[in-house]
This record gives structure tokens, C-alpha cells and sequence, in this order.
């Protein structure tokens, strides 16, 4: 799971007003390399909630330099651009788990897939 | 491809299309070959580019990719050519299929030249295709009795008995006298002969020098196939290459094979390209549904730099993975409840090196781990079904699942299903009534005065397509807001849409 998702996961248990954003429990994380595409990232931005990147990010451990608020002309701003494609697609949570942040259910990740479903009492 | 001296040529082609699909590939060919003088029968568009064949070849929603070698339209339709008329308007003098190898033999160098992968080699040596495939794919008139495409082979008998050793040059064929022979250095075509053919600097290539080895293979329908076998009609045309051109009947594993379609009103002859249709994708490992539909429903999603894509039944991934291929700088989201199926797309995004694009979740589609309004597009192949348990079970859940769809879809977002023919109709009927919000002025006043939001999916279009045995129908909505709004002046709202009906909500 990379960070890029992360960003979107919301719990859906019942009675939980927000799930979001997930807390993220790592037992295995692998960073990887991946090719740099500037437009792409620079694409993403404007959809991301940027306080739950910079949350997880550091939560991982792997926040570095990654600016804590989101600076302004960034599409120009490659050195920046390369630090946001770093958090976003070459951390990745191979496995652990997501909590919910209001009811505390645990959502596993396994070999990099998170499986959200939920039982019948929770839906 | 050395092609420095001379302007591209522009030449003919047809592709093969599955039912329903000829809509999808009329639009790829103009849009990525600038295709010219395109037209189109069932099951078969044809179009004109100066595009190169390894730009022809990444066609997505095409099955076969064929040179056209003549097309034939009869004046007088349902009347059965006798076998001197398919001589004459099929062969004639033969040029236009000593044009066709000519081409042929060009689009086979440079096919070698953008080979990527060893799937996808040569028509000449390799035959693996499958027969069945072609003929429960291809596009047949809809009412003319289908013969089942035996591959009629053109006997190999003594009566041809031509042996020449090589392929007599241009013009001795243009004129008709065949003269064999002489060492015909075939890789000196001439470049104005046929309007644009390069001679080869390199080395003879080893399967020029003789003749060209071939056979004929035909598919009749209509008055004809009442009198004709498809393998008189091979017959008949096999022996005229032979005589006329001094080309090599070979059954098994002949150079090229000229395909024949004859039907009450066309008539196409063609040589195949490939010897794989061009579904066989390189870059998908497991398959699932066919992926000429899933390109056709990612290329209806409208996806743009920047957009996030969702499946919520994604299977192995075939549709997300047919868009990510296309579209680039866009973000894919695979959802699936089962395991295994992830399993399965995650060797897909592997194999197809889309680990940066595409990312899997375990999910239901009944519940969407994500924000309202947070997707730009949704694709999915709806399960007939049998997957889902039963088919009560889809038709119960469908209502769920759209309702779930359309909550995470932002407005002004694009939905894109695949149904089977029931669900098609069940999801019809829904969508007229979709959703009556909860609010109402009654319930909420604090919403303002005499306004009712609601967001809704307006139907954009619906596509009838085969899937090989059974049909389907792609579903294409945009997800609008509408409201029903008695203010004026500077509180009402802009109105994107008629209004759609709707009335109480029912509980399905």
C-alpha cells in the first residue's frame, strides 16, 4: 500500500462519523525505487489531504525533508515535485495494519494489499 | 525502416471486429492513424493510413489486422458469381494481388524490425492461431446463413504443377506473363512502381528469393455458398495465383495465406499480418474479460492527466490495466472482495510494470473505503452473476452497488459498467428513480429555502457488445447535479440538466 492510497482510505464502520485518517501500523515497509514523472505528481497534489500525507509519512518514519505544509508553485518547483513522488509511490507498507481513528478496528495489510471489509455487525 | 527517399504510403487495411465493436475502432483508426477513406461492414472496418504497421498493430479494439487486397461490392446482390466471375472480379489480371505481396513483404520487414516480444512474430512461420476464436469473434451478416469457417485449403495437386523458382519481376506480373526463371532480385523493387516501396539495401532475405508460398482461405455466406464449397472458391482462386503469378500453393506453413470473404453483398480478400489477433495483449499476463471491450470501456471513461480511477469489482484488473496502458498520468485503484482475483491483478500490474500507477485494495463494492465524491471515473465489469453467488443476488444487490458507485463519483464524473442484457434493463429502470435524497425542505430547513439538492447519473450512451458467446451492454453515464429550485435571482442555483424525474424512493 503506498501512501499515494493511504491518502483516500477512509473506514466505513458502522456509526463512524469520519474514519479518516487511517493510522497506519507498519510491521514490514519497503522503499523502491520509482521512475520520477513530475506531471504525475504534480497532478496529485491538489486531491491529496496534505496534513494525513505529512502524518503518515512521519508516522513511517520517512517524512525526511518533506515540507509539512504545501508550498505554493509547485508544479515548477522539481526538487519539491521529487520529494512528494518519494512519499508517495516509493514508500510502501508491505504489511501491518490501518486503524480506524474513531472505532479502533484494525484493517490488515497483507503483502501490500489492504483488505478493508468489513463483518456483517460493522457495515 | 529506410524510408528517407520517399514520401510514407498510404496504405489499405481492414481489421476484424467482434460485434459492436466496429463503433470503438472507427474512432481509434481516425484518432491514432489519421486514418483516411474509412468504412466499415459487420465485423470489419477499413481505412487507409501512411501510419507504420507497428503503429496499425497497437490497435485496441480491433480482433485481426488484415492488407487489404481487394474489395469487391457485387452489382447484383444475392445473385451467385459463377466460377469465371470469381476469376475475373476476385483475380483478373492479378495486379492488385501482385501490388498486395509487394506491400506484404515491405509491412513483414518492418514487422520484424518492431518486434517486442516473441508472442507477437511473424504470419509466415509461425501459425497459432485458433480457429474457433475467429469464428465465434468475427462479425457475420446478421442475416445470411454462416458457414462455419472451415479453412478451406486449395488442393495441392498436379494440375498446378508450376514450379518456378522465383517471383517474376513487377511487370512481366503486371502484364500478366508470368516468366519464371531468371533470379528475380526481388529486394530491388522499383520505388515508383507501387507508389512508395523502399528497395532494400540489406541482403536478400531468405524467403523472397523463391516464390512466394501461400494458400487461400475463404468464408462464404449467401447465394454463393449455396453453390459454391468454400473450397471450390479456393480452388478456383488457388490455381489462378499459382498460374498467373507463379506463386507456391503450400497447405501447411505457406509464407502468407489470402483470406476470402464473400458474402450476398461484399466481397474482401486480405492477407492476414499477424499471426495473433491483436487482443492477445504482450502486457497482460492473466486474462479476463476481453480486452478489445475493456479498452473500448476505458476509452468511454474519459480519463484525463491527474484523473483517479476506480474499479470496484476489478477481477484480475483487466479494465484498469487496458486504461493505464492508454492513458497516462492518471491513478488506477483495483478493488476486489476476492483473495484470489487480487492475487491474480497484482501479477498483472507486476508483469505490466504498472506498479506506480496501479494500486489493489480488498474491498466490497457495497462499501467504498473512500470519501464521497473523491474518484473521477469508474469502470467496471459488473458479474453477470454466476460469480456473485447467484443471480438473484446480483439483481437484489445492483441498486447497492450503483448507489455506492455514484457516492464516491465526483459530479462531473464518468461511470462505466458492463452489464449482461437483465442487469441492463434492471439498471434502466433504477436509474429513473436514483437517488431521492433524505433532505427534504420538510426534514432540513436549514438547506435554504425551496431547494432540493440531489445528484444523480444521466445516461450519456449505451453499447450492445459480444462477448464471444453471450452479449453485453456498456453503460455510460456522466454524474450530474441537479436541483429543483424555485428561487431566483442570486440564490438559484445554475441548472446543468434537465431535471430528472423522481419520485418516493423505493426499497428494493
Amino acid at each position: 500500500m503506498k501512501l499515494l492510497t493511504h491518502n483516500m482510505l477512509t473506514s466505513h464502520v458502522k456509526g463512524v462519523t469520519k474514519g479518516y485518517p487511517l493510522l497506519i501500523k507498519a510491521t514490514e515497509v519497503k522503499v523502491s525505487e520509482e521512475e520520477f514523472n513530475p506531471n504525475f505528481v504534480s497532478r496529485m497534489i491538489p486531491k491529496l489531504e496534505w496534513s494525513a500525507l505529512v502524518q503518515a509519512a512521519d508516522g513511517l518514519g520517512h517524512l525526511q525533508d518533506l515540507p509539512t505544509e504545501l508550498i505554493a508553485d509547485y508544479e515548477a518547483n522539481e526538487d519539491f515535485l521529487r520529494k512528494v513522488h518519494r512519499v508517495l509511490l516509493e514508500v510502501e507498507v508491505l504489511e501491518g495494519c490501518l486503524q480506524c481513528p474513531e472505532s479502533g478496528r484494525e484493517f490488515p495489510i497483507t503483502r501490500g494489499v489492504p483488505n478493508m471489509l468489513l463483518n456483517e455487525e460493522e457495515a | 525502416m529506410n524510408n528517407s527517399n520517399c514520401q510514407p504510403c498510404a496504405l489499405k487495411f481492414y481489421c476484424t471486429a467482434g460485434n459492436g465493436m466496429e463503433y470503438f475502432l472507427l474512432q481509434e483508426v481516425k484518432t491514432k492513424l489519421a486514418a483516411q477513406d474509412v468504412d466499415h461492414i459487420p465485423g470489419k472496418v477499413f481505412f487507409t493510413t501512411t501510419f507504420g504497421v507497428e503503429h496499425v498493430r497497437e490497435l485496441k479494439s480491433a480482433e485481426r489486422l488484415f492488407l487489404l487486397l481487394k474489395r469487391y461490392v457485387p452489382l447484383s446482390p444475392r445473385t451467385a458469381m459463377t466460377a469465371p466471375e470469381i476469376h475475373s472480379r476476385l483475380m483478373g489480371d492479378g495486379s492488385d494481388w501482385t501490388r498486395a505481396v509487394l506491400s506484404w513483404k515491405q509491412l513483414q520487414r518492418e514487422l520484424t524490425r518492431s518486434d517486442q516480444t516473441a508472442s507477437m512474430v511473424l504470419a509466415g512461420r509461425k501459425r497459432k492461431r485458433k480457429e474457433e476464436e475467429e469464428g465465434a469473434v468475427e462479425g457475420s451478416p446478421p442475416d445470411k446463413p454462416n458457414v462455419t469457417p472451415k479453412r478451406a485449403l486449395v488442393g495441392e495437386s498436379q494440375e498446378i504443377g508450376l514450379r518456378k523458382d522465383h517471383l517474376s519481376s513487377t511487370e512481366d506480373c503486371e502484364s500478366g506473363n508470368c516468366v519464371g526463371g531468371d533470379t528475380a532480385e526481388v529486394d530491388d523493387i522499383d520505388c515508383d512502381r507501387d507508389g512508395g516501396l523502399q528497395s532494400d539495401a540489406g541482403g536478400r532475405f531468405s524467403h523472397q528469393a523463391p516464390p512466394v508460398s501461400f494458400r487461400v482461405s475463404c468464408r462464404c455466406s449467401g447465394a454463393l455458398s449455396r453453390r459454391f464449397t468454400p473450397q471450390d472458391v479456393s480452388r478456383i482462386l488457388g490455381t489462378a495465383a499459382s498460374r498467373q503469378l507463379g506463386w507456391r500453393v503450400d497447405l501447411r506453413r505457406p509464407d502468407l495465406e489470402v483470406n476470402v470473404y464473400i458474402s450476398d453483398d461484399h466481397c474482401v480478400l486480405g492477407i492476414p499480418l499477424l499471426s495473433l489477433p491483436l487482443a492477445n495483449r504482450s502486457y497482460m499476463k492473466i486474462t479476463g474479460l476481453r480486452s478489445t471491450v475493456a479498452w473500448a470501456m476505458a476509452s468511454l471513461s474519459d480519463v484525463k492527466p491527474g484523473s483517479r480511477v476506480l474499479d470496484p469489482m476489478c477481477g484480475v484488473g483487466t479494465i484498469l490495466l487496458e486504461a493505464a496502458h492508454e492513458y497516462q498520468d492518471a491513478f488506477f485503484m483495483g478493488m476486489d472482495i476476492d483473495e484470489s482475483q487480487l492475487f491474480k491483478a497484482c501479477q498483472n500490474v507486476e508483469f505490466a510494470k504498472l506498479r506506480d500507477q496501479m494500486q489493489l485494495l480488498q474491498a466490497s463494492c457495497k462499501d467504498i473505503p473512500l470519501p464521497s465524491s473523491s474518484v473521477d471515473a469508474i469502470v467496471c465489469d459488473v458479474p453477470f452473476g454466476k460469480k456473485f453467488g447467484s443471480k438473484t443476488d446480483m439483481v437484489a444487490s445492483l441498486p447497492v452497488i450503483v448507489n455506492e458507485m455514484e457516492r464516491v463519483l465526483r459530479v462531473g464524473g464518468t461511470l462505466v459498467l458492463l452489464l449482461s442484457p437483465q442487469l441492463s434493463c434492471l439498471l434502466k429502470k433504477i436509474i429513473t428513480l436514483q437517488p431521492v435524497p433524505s433532505h427534504t425542505q420538510e426534514e432540513d430547513p436549514g438547506l435554504g429555502g425551496g431547494m432540493d439538492l440531489f445528484q444523480s447519473l444521466q445516461p450519456q450512451s449505451y453499447h450492445r457488445v459480444s462477448l464471444g458467446a453471450i452479449d453485453a451492454i456498456i453503460h455510460k453515464y456522466v454524474k450530474i447535479l441537479t436541483t429543483r429550485c424555485t428561487l431566483s435571482g442570486p440564490d438559484s442555483m445554475h441548472i446543468h440538466t434537465q431535471p430528472l424525474h423522481c419520485g418516493p424512493r423505493k426499497d428494493f
